[in-house]
Order: C-alpha cells, then sequence, then structure tokens
C-alpha cells in the first residue's frame, strides 16, 4: 500500500495534533503544525510530509514507552497489515535517533526475554524480529548513527 | 491427603502491575485499537492521571526510563488501579466500539481510558 500525499498530510496531522494535545485532547498552538513540518523542507513535495511523519511517529512511541516490552511488542512491531509499515526503516531509523532509543529496545527484549512472558507472547513480537533481520542483511543494522554497539544480542535468534 | 488437597488448588498466579498492564493492552487490542490506541491511551491516562508526559514522570522521580518496577510505588498503584478498571471498561464494551475508520475507533478507545483515568485522578491524593 503506497500512500498518497494527502495520506500521508492527513495522518502527519493528526499524529502532530496527538503529540502536542493536553489534557481532553486540547491541541496547544496548533498554528505551529506549518512551521514544524516546514523545518522538514518543502511542504511540495512528498520527501518532505514522510520526514515529518516518521519523526513524529518514532516521537509518539517514544513518548508512550511506559513499559519497555511495549515499545518492541506493540509500538515498533511492524507487521505488513500496518499502514505504516511502508516507513518501518525510517520510523525506527528516528527512534533510533534518541540517545537512549536503542537502550529502550534492548531494555524491552530483556523483559520480553523474562519468564514474565511465554512463547507464543514473544512469536507476536514477529513484526520487530523480522525488521531487525531486513536491516542485517542490508547492512543497516540497528546502532545508532554514532555507531555505539552493534546488533542487539538475541533478536538474531529469536528472528 | 496432602497430595490431593495441592491438585485441588486452581493454577493461579499473582497479580502485579505486568498482569494487569498485559490485561489493559489486550483489552485495547480486543476492541480493535491499533498500536496508535496504545501509544495514545498511555499519554492520556499519565496526563490525566500525573499532569505529565511519561518521560516528566520518569526524570522527576529518578525512575529508568521504561522501566515501571523503577516509578515510586503510589505511581505505580495509581497504573494499577486505573488500568484494572480502565480494561474492565473496554472489556465491557466490547463489541460496540466500532466506525469506519480505525481512527475512529482509536479515538472511542482513547476516550474510554481519558475518562476513566479523569475518576480515577479523583481518588488519588494529589
Amino acid at each position: 500500500m503506497i500512500m498518497k500525499l494527502p495520506e500521508i498530510k492527513r495522518r502527519t496531522r493528526k499524529v502532530w495534533d496527538s503529540l502536542n494535545a493536553w489534557k481532553d485532547g486540547v491541541v496547544l498552538q496548533p498554528e505551529n503544525f506549518d512551521k514544524d513540518v516546514k523545518s522538514f523542507g518543502d511542504r511540495r513535495y512528498k520527501k518532505t510530509w514522510i520526514q515529518a511523519l516518521c519523526r513524529f511517529e518514532a516521537m509518539l512511541s517514544y513518548k508512550s514507552c511506559l513499559d519497555a516490552w511495549a515499545l518492541v511488542a506493540i509500538s515498533l512491531n511492524f507487521t505488513p497489515d500496518r499502514w505504516d509499515y511502508e516507513y518501518r526503516h525510517q520510523i525506527l531509523d528516528e527512534f533510533l535517533m534518541y540517545p537512549d532509543g536503542l537502550e529502550l529496545i534492548r531494555e524491552g527484549l530483556e523483559q520480553l526475554f523474562s519468564s514474565d512472558f511465554d512463547s507464543q507472547e514473544r512469536e507476536n513480537v514477529n513484526g520487530f524480529f523480522r525488521l531487525v533481520e531486513e536491516r542485517e542483511g542490508r547492512g543497516r543494522g540497528i546502532s545508532i548513527p554514532a555507531g555505539r554497539a552493534g546488533a542487539i544480542s538475541g533478536t538474531r535468534t529469536a528472528a | 491427603m496432602l497430595g490431593q488437597s495441592q491438585e485441588l488448588v486452581p493454577p493461579r498466579k499473582r497479580v502485579d502491575s505486568a498482569t494487569v498492564f498485559k490485561r489493559f493492552t489486550k483489552s485495547i487490542k480486543d476492541n480493535g485499537g491499533d498500536q496508535t490506541a496504545y501509544r495514545e491511551s498511555i499519554v492520556a491516562e499519565t496526563k490525566e492521571l500525573f499532569d505529565c508526559d511519561v518521560d516528566e514522570l520518569y526524570s522527576q522521580t529518578g525512575g529508568k526510563r521504561g522501566r515501571r518496577d523503577t516509578l515510586p510505588q503510589p505511581a505505580q498503584e495509581a497504573y494499577m488501579v486505573n488500568e484494572s478498571i480502565s480494561a474492565n471498561e473496554l472489556e465491557r464494551l466490547k463489541g460496540s466500539i466500532g466506525g469506519e475508520l480505525q481512527e475512529e475507533v482509536n479515538e472511542q478507545i482513547k476516550s474510554v481510558v481519558q475518562e476513566q483515568s479523569k475518576q480515577t485522578r479523583k481518588w488519588l491524593p494529589w
């Protein structure tokens, strides 16, 4: 499913709104949206919007990370039926820009491989494991851009 | 005799906040909520209960991000109570939440959690 520009714009607005909402879903300073998107480039191009969308999606995953296992098992568990599947690599790239992004993923995997979870629950995280596998194949890995650490231990055997 | 009575004990486990949280996330999924319903519910719940974001809650209480067990006990209890009751409500609503768009479904789920969190907040000491 390749998303068309109007759809990308709509989704970008939606996730931006939820990032900037306070209680009762009241969006604070909605006028900042245009400025925020502009910071990614020329708004006539689809590329600009995709960049903004991926950054904001990663931000929502980061900001909702109460339990690290759910980050891996829900937020970043990209399965082909998800609308954001097409952008899974770019969203993960954006997530790994957070200084503790990789650490949160590592923590999430540790939780998932603890005795609190059974093998069925781990199997349901297939979308994330496949994503890591794809990256290894492309030599993209899952390390942060600065080059800290390599692949996360445990992901290879699990995938 | 002793062996027999042991067999009669049902295989249950001690309930902790991880157990409750799993049931909460399952109730979101069972109502058709996707990853966004889950993420928005967590964000809304945290704002209503604590007047801040998840990352602020961790940094202001000295907890380790992504590990709920490192939050102060009152915070863990607040989440646990709220997620238990929200899950009850979502389980009760199962089958009645719907919409043409995924976003409509997500929005309804988030509203349920948000409303419950407002109610829960009234019973918290802060």
